[in-house]
This record gives C-alpha cells, structure tokens and sequence, in this order.
C-alpha cells in the first residue's frame, strides 16, 4: 500500500487556505500559516487536484503567478456568468494587446522602445495598462534621459493563466525567420 | 478608379506597419523581397484616399511615406561599392527588419488575446476586497500595492481639493505728492500733528511708507520739522509759517 505523505489534516488546512485565499496561494504563505512545519505546496495540490478529479468536483487548483488558487472548471463559466452578471471579461484593444506583448516579451521597456517597434505613440495604451494593473513601473533607465521602464505585474500573470513569464507562448525569433532567405539581386528589382 | 479597391475598414489599422504587412500579405508579397516601387505607391494611394476623405493623417504615416521614397531612391541609384567591403547593403534591410519585429509582436498580442479569452473561463472566488484586508498584518496586503497605485490615489485626493480661486493682485497707486497734501489738509487749522493720529487713517503698509517719505519731503522742502521727546516716543510734526 502506498505510503501517506501528508497527513489528512494537514491536506484540510492547505484546502481551507486555498479556499479563504483572494490572491494566488504560495509557499511563504505556507510556511507563515504553519509556522515552520509547513508541507510542500506543490506535493499536496497535486493530490487535492488528483481527489478533485477523481470526485468531479466542478473546481480545481490552477497554478499561477507562482501560486495556486482554486477556480470553477470552464465548462461552468455560462452559469457563472448568469450568477455574476457584471463580470467583465479580460478584454483590450488591439493597440494595448500590442504594447502588452512587447513589454510582456521584452520588459523591462522603455516607452520609446514600444514605440519604435510599433511605430506609433503608444502613451495611451501604457496608461491604460497601468490602470489595469497588468504593467508597472519597474524602475528607470540609466540611458540617457532616464525613461520609466515597464514590466507585467503579477496580476497580468493572473489574468493571462501564466506560472511565471517563461510560460508565455513563444514568439517567432526574427533571426530564424532571416535566415530561411537568401540574399536577393537587388537589380532585378529596381527597375520596376 | 483607384478608390474603389480600397474597401478597408479605416481606423483598421495600428499604424504605418501594420498597413505595410496587410499590404504585403494581401498581394502575398515576399517580406524580404518587398518591391518597394510597387509598395511605396500603394501607401501613398492608401494616404491620399484617407485624406480625400477628409481624414487626418498621423505624422507617423507622413514619416513612413518619406522612409519608401528614400529606400525607392536609392534602389534606383547606382552604388558604389566600398573595395575594402564587398558586401553591399540592401537599403531595404533595416526596415524590413522593423516589418519583422513588429509582426512578431503583432502575432505575440494575439496569442495573449487567445491565452486571456481560455483562460476567461476559469473563475475564482470573488470575495469582496474590503473583507480581506481588516486586522491583517501589513506585509500581507502591502505587497501589492505599487508605486503606480499610490501616486494615483495621492492624485485622486489632490483633484479633490477645494479650488483656490485666483484673483489679481493690484498695485495701489499712491504718490508722495499726493500724501503732501493730505499732510497739508490735516494743517489747515493747526500747526502742530502727532504722527500717531495720521497713522490710524493709513490702511496699507505702502501707504504708511509713503506718508513716511511725504514726511521726509516736507522737512526737506522746509514745509515743516519734526520733534521728538525722546527714542521711540510719538514723533511730532510742526508746520514751519512760511
């Protein structure tokens, strides 16, 4: 029979935690609620999601922002929304989706750098994101004119169903997309 | 006849390199071989339609309008190949390198677009955000709240302050001559003023100052003298019977 890691209690107390917890659960947090006897987090959400499974329950714990928290499974979401019929759904312009990839992708960035790459100002799409509170401040530039540098905040994370940055879908590296050409006569193409 | 074909949703567009790659993937045009020539017209045929409208053009459209005649002028120009460096720049390259970056980002945002609507679904609890944050110890809530959020909330308390309301500050126009003779006026029938009897009627500190040099004027002129007891003792004025 395979041995018990955690104790049935100890399971309860992570679930009661997950269950009272608005901001995604961590380990630190752990350890503060358990005052240095704490389990590992990973190790027993693993089993409460194996038993939610198992149960089918309508809910699970998702890992994010480098914590977990407990959300319904989508196929819930209509009746949810029929309960909550205020609830907003993430949604941005296209020009904001723009300038959250690029300070997703490449942050800490600076305005100028979104711009350049997108070729317009972009003031107030980073604005918004503030307010949002899926970009902050991070801390200035040492180039010239010492411009704000932004980065994604935890709650894009959040928002977005992201562990951490490395999980974002990769992007097609430019490099890789050069050099599947080769160099073309230029002269064939003047005269056009 | 040139209007006509362009049937495109007008604000569609994100900027100047947005409109480049719709119209490179719509002619299903090679990126790193862009015909420039044939580019560089539709742009500004696309330009021109939007201002035929009546719609503003961005300085941005205006720059990248310049930037496709310049790499259209100088495809046209013979070259003149450095000895030392054989290898010659395509005046193309760097902003095809920028169409790149931008695209990779332009996929990027939609991929988020994706990640955000699947990820809609899912719901946590949404406990009311006052409940959470009484009697706990600072450090549990105070994490989250960024430099951003505090100069905001510190803007917020300051747009709601009471307006000072302005108002012009005007300079009071008062002359030594004109304090003269009020000095005089106060002499008609008696020859002597105590300077502390003028003093109550003189409701401004420039008026005060002026009164003083009037005074002054006057000994100068010989109009009147001064006495005094002693220091600090009530200044006494005395008109001089010409």
């Amino acid at each position: 029979m395979a041995k018990e890691a955690f104790q049935q209690e100890e399971i309860q107390i992570v679930e009661a935690l997950l269950f009272s917890s608005l901001e995604p659960l961590r380990q630190s947090k752990i350890d503060i609620c358990f005052n240095g006897d704490a389990p590992k987090l990973q190790e027993v959400i693993s089993l409460i999601n194996k038993r939610y499974e198992k149960n089918g329950n309508p809910f699970f714990v998702e890992k994010v922002a480098r914590g977990y928290r407990l959300v319904t499974r989508p196929e819930f979401d209509p009746w949810i929304r029929r309960l909550h019929t205020r609830m907003g759904r993430t949604s941005l312009t296209r020009a904001s989706l723009e300038v959250l990839s690029i300070i997703a992708y490449k942050g800490p960035v600076s305005r100028m750098e979104i711009e350049s790459i997108r070729g317009v100002q972009s003031g107030s799409s980073v604005k918004t994101l503030l307010d949002k509170n899926l970009i902050k401040i991070k801390c200035r530039s040492d180039s010239p004119g010492r411009p704000l540098l932004y980065s994604v905040t935890d709650a894009f994370l959040v928002s977005f169903g992201l562990e951490t940055l490395s999980d974002l879908p990769k992007i097609r590296d430019i490099s890789e997309l050069t050099s599947e050409h080769t160099p073309t006569d230029l002269f064939n193409n003047a005269t056009e | 006849m040139a209007i006509l074909n362009y049937n495109i949703q007008l604000d569609n567009f994100q900027g100047p390199l947005d409109l480049l790659l719709f119209f490179i993937k719509r002619d299903e045009l090679d990126i790193m071989d862009i015909p420039i020539a044939r580019i560089a017209k539709e742009y500004q045929e696309y330009l021109d339609t939007l201002q035929g409208l009546n719609v503003s053009v961005s300085g941005e459209f205006i720059v990248m309008a310049a930037t496709l005649m310049r790499i259209k002028v100088r495809m046209l120009l013979p070259q003149l190949i450095d000895e030392d460096n054989e290898e010659f720049e395509d005046p193309r390259t760097k902003l095809v390198r920028r169409l790149l970056e931008y695209q990779q980002f332009k996929e990027a945002a939609e991929n988020l677009s994706t990640l955000a609507r699947e990820h809609d679904l899912c719901h946590s609890r949404m406990i009311s955000a006052e409940v959470e944050t009484v009697g706990e110890e600072p450090s549990f809530y105070l994490e989250e709240i960024s430099l951003y959020k505090l100069v905001q909330t510190f803007k917020t308390l300051l747009d709601q302050m009471p307006q000072e309301l302005p108002y012009e500050v005007e300079r009071e126009q008062i002359h030594i001559r004109e304090q003269i003779s009020f000095l005089l006026a106060k002499f008609v029938d008696r020859s002597q003023l105590l300077f502390s009897e003028i003093l109550p009627s003189l409701n401004t500190r420039h008026k005060i100052i002026t009164t003083f040099l009037a005074i002054l004027e006057m000994i100068r002129q010989g109009q009147i003298q001064v006495k005094q007891q002693s220091m600090f003792e009530d200044i006494i004025l005395e008109r001089i019977e010409a």
